[in-house]
């Protein structure tokens, strides 16, 4: 065991925290260094004067003074938002710099409003002109188009890759394509 | 014994978060001289101990339904004075830049003589005055933590928990803060050793 590694541990030594395999080895350095003997005594003697010092108490009529604190402390009005603005600060921020972030905030808000056109692919909030839209006849007015049997819809749900060289496929496929075509249209009016 | 001395800590303030204000004050009593003795020798000074010491309760009787029972009240309540504690000397820092920079070319710093007697000296025993400077010239951490271990003789694992730091790291503190401590103290017997 050199010196440092004495240095080290003697806290630990004195603490009684320390592995006893190091023991001897410690006692043995102890016993030749004449210099890390003093340290060890010194230490020794100022865990002792801390340990004989003074207690230091409150002084006389300390419960009376807290008492008389909680007392204003309880009969304060519960502000509900006073912790935020406590002891001259905003959300715990100096209000110069709390001014300061909520500018910068609001600056990178407009800034990035007036710098980022809008995007393609998202949807434009601008109506269109009703002259620029397709005519779309009312389903309502064509007589029995709303109250047809279901049995007629049944062709929407037919397979599209249905062979339409025969006049039944034909026939299928196109009012397939009807469907569709009004699905879409409602869907365009709404 | 009375029959509040039953409790623990623990209880009593479990019985606090309940309404029971009488556990409160038993708290108190328990805890004013031993918060009292930590700041002053933290802080040195008196009055700013006992500051901190009503700031601690304030803080307790304001924020009882912080305290968790996992960890231990006296653990709990150590970390408040602690941190209070050094939320002050960090007042003071700032206080004394401020004084510093005021102050005239003129003014000087005198040193006022400690108490110890030749006797104290000769029996190689340490005033409480050098004990105190000695404790002041230490960095925070490891004040805290030789304080907390030396004065208060809390174990090391309750310094642990107060310090939020591994059991490795408050050994390491406090082996250097007695080294240090005992060079402190070594100079000054020398110092006083040439002045004689």
């Amino acid at each position: 065991m050199n010196c440092y590694e004495f240095q080290d541990i003697i806290s630990s030594y004195i603490d009684r925290e320390f592995p006893l395999a190091k023991v001897k080895q410690f006692d043995r350095h102890y016993e030749n260094c004449p210099a890390c003997h003093d340290v060890y005594e010194r230490t020794v003697s100022v865990v002792n004067a801390l340990a004989n010092s003074d207690r230091i108490g409150v002084s006389r009529g300390f419960n009376k003074r807290l008492q008389a604190r909680i007392g204003r402390i309880s009969s304060r009005r519960p502000n509900r938002f006073g912790r935020y603005f406590s002891q001259g600060r905003i959300l715990g921020f100096e209000p110069k710099y709390a001014v300061a972030s909520v500018v910068a905030v609001v600056l990178i808000v407009v800034l990035s409003v007036g710098l980022f056109p809008e995007r393609e692919g998202v949807a434009s909030v601008t109506p269109i002109p009703l002259s620029t839209r397709q005519e779309v006849p009312d389903p309502a007015a064509v007589p029995g188009e709303r109250n047809q049997p279901l049995e007629s819809s049944t062709p929407y749900l037919a397979d599209e890759t249905k062979d339409d060289s025969t006049e039944a496929g034909q026939k299928v496929t196109k009012s397939v394509r009807d469907y569709q075509g009004k699905i879409k249209l409602v869907k365009d009016r709404q | 014994m009375s029959k509040k001395n039953r409790y623990t800590d623990e209880e009593l303030i479990h019985r606090f978060q309940q309404g029971d204000e009488y556990a409160y004050l038993e708290l108190v009593n328990r805890y004013r001289d031993r918060l009292m003795n930590f700041a002053y020798r933290f802080l040195g000074n008196e009055e700013d101990a006992e500051d901190i010491v009503q700031d601690t309760f304030v803080k307790l009787y304001t924020h009882k339904h912080f305290y968790r029972s996992i960890a231990r009240f006296s653990t709990w309540i150590y970390t408040i004075t602690a941190n209070l504690a050094k939320t002050e000397l960090r007042k003071r820092k700032r206080r004394k830049v401020s004084y510093l920079s005021q102050m005239g070319t003129e003014e000087k710093d005198f040193d006022l003589p400690t108490e110890d007697t030749t006797d104290d000296y000769a029996e190689g025993r340490f005033t409480e005055a050098q004990i105190q400077d000695a404790i002041q010239k230490l960095p925070l951490h490891f004040r805290t933590a030789v304080i907390l271990r030396d004065i208060q003789e809390l174990s090391y694992e309750e310094i642990s928990n107060i310090l939020d730091v591994p059991l490795g790291t408050v050994k390491s503190r406090i082996n250097r803060a007695r080294l240090q401590l005992q060079e402190e103290l070594k100079s000054v017997k020398e110092r006083r050793r040439t002045s004689i």
